[in-house]
């Protein structure tokens, strides 16, 4: 549960990065090209979000059947 | 170690996915074209050209205008200013359209090779007394190539995301094949084994269609304009999606283990041919419309939807995550195992 809630804060800590990103276009366009790129940042932090909430779930089953197996 | 070689395998197929998919750059193209005169015809007139990842000042520019749908009638401008490499100002003689009022402009240097935009400059003229200003710019078509990813309109940097969105729909089509077959084997035998393999594969092909759709969204958002469009494609995937939810809902519902497993099998059957269906054929039936590229009658890849540039990028990318969605529904099922074998001690 400790690891949830770790991960949801860095969900919620690094939402503001990317809405800032939108904001300054012409700055993001002069640093990354066009300012289609988010699109792929986009879809690149989702996946990666994704992957790792799964693991997350993973593991607790892991620690959950650890924990059946010590008893 | 020799039995994780095909894991270690996956992790850089993605890895150099990943790497290459970011770092090779997009071919130059032409952003914006703007008139400074609403008429072609009435007097000179200058149009401002802003290029992508272009070489203007590096190499002598040409540029002309087309109309005819044959693109034969050339207009070329008669004076060129470059500002920069992104930026170059042309000034063209009077000239009327001879079929649409719509001009295409081509740009042509030996570093950038030709670039063109189809519909660059409207003017407000309607088909009159054609003025012709033909004129024959030197072209070499093996100029500026280089490898990197096409420019596309609509699309730019973002075609990048073929490599990570797309791959997602693969593994899960992929795992959900594995799955089925699984399921068969399961029917036949009645070894327990098939069915926890086919239903964990199962569970994990879900992520990646959630992932999957996700992403879409987000691509669709920035390219066609909206989060969601009615398009048979998504609609249809929605529905596989839902269809593979139905099976979890479903399965959890029974307690019997062996009654479970049969009526799940033959679910995910009926499910996977559903899927074929609504994303394997009924996109490609001639008169659907859709956004996605290779449908409506089309093979799913030809020449002109992936550049051999993306191949094989999209290839590794495709082929790893395949290979990561199997790594993780073997550790599912090896879990599973685990617990049942802790639950019968």
């Amino acid at each position: 549960m400790k690891q949830i809630a770790l991960f949801i804060l860095m969900i919620v800590l690094a939402s503001p990065l990317a809405a800032q990103q939108s904001v300054d276009d012409k700055l993001y366009e002069a640093l990354h090209g066009h300012a289609s790129f988010h699109a792929v940042f986009a879809v690149l932090f989702i996946i990666l979000c994704g992957i790792l909430f799964y693991l997350f779930r993973l593991d607790r089953k892991v620690s959950r059947l650890e924990k059946d197996l010590k008893k | 170690m020799k039995q994780n070689w095909w894991k270690i395998a996956g992790s850089l197929l993605v890895v150099f996915s990943l790497i290459a998919g970011l770092q090779i750059r997009v071919k130059p193209g032409l952003l914006n074209t703007v008139s400074d005169h609403a008429s072609t015809s009435e007097a000179p007139f200058k149009v401002s050209i802003s290029g992508y990842n272009t070489n203007f000042s590096q190499a002598e520019n040409q540029v002309w205008l087309v109309n005819d749908t044959l693109r034969k009638i050339k207009t070329c401008a008669s004076k060129i200013t470059v500002t920069d490499d992104q930026h170059i100002i042309a000034e063209f003689p009077p000239v009327a359209p001879a079929a649409d009022p719509v001009f295409g402009l081509a740009v042509y240097n030996s570093a950038d090779g030709l670039l063109f935009k189809p519909s660059a400059i409207n003017t407000t003229d309607t088909f009159k007394a054609v003025i012709v200003q033909s004129c024959t710019p030197k072209v070499d078509v093996n100029a500026g190539k280089q490898f990197a990813f096409p420019f596309r309109y609509v699309l730019y940097e973002s075609i990048r995301n073929l490599f990570f969105h797309v791959p997602m729909w693969f593994c899960m089509i992929a795992l959900l094949t594995w799955s089925v077959f699984n399921h068969i084997r399961y029917l036949r035998t009645f070894n327990a084994k098939y069915d926890v393999i086919a239903d964990q594969t199962i569970r994990t092909a879900i992520l990646f269609g959630i992932l999957g759709l996700i992403t879409g969204s987000v691509w669709a958002r920035v390219t066609w304009g909206a989060w969601w469009v009615d398009d048979v494609k998504l609609n249809g995937a929605a529905i596989t999606m839902l269809a593979y939810l139905a099976y979890v809902v479903l399965r959890n519902s029974m307690e019997d283990k062996e009654k479970r497993a049969r009526i799940g099998a033959i679910y995910s059957i009926f499910a996977y041919v559903m899927m074929i269906a609504l994303l394997g054929i009924l996109p490609r039936l001639k008169g659907t419309d859709t956004l996605h590229p290779g449908n409506g009658g089309n093979p799913g890849f030809n020449q002109y939807d992936l550049d051999s540039t993306m191949r094989p990028v999209f290839y590794s990318a495709v082929a790893g995550w395949v290979i990561i969605g199997l790594w993780i529904a073997q550790i599912r099922t090896r879990i599973h195992n685990l617990k049942e074998a802790s639950e019968n001690q």
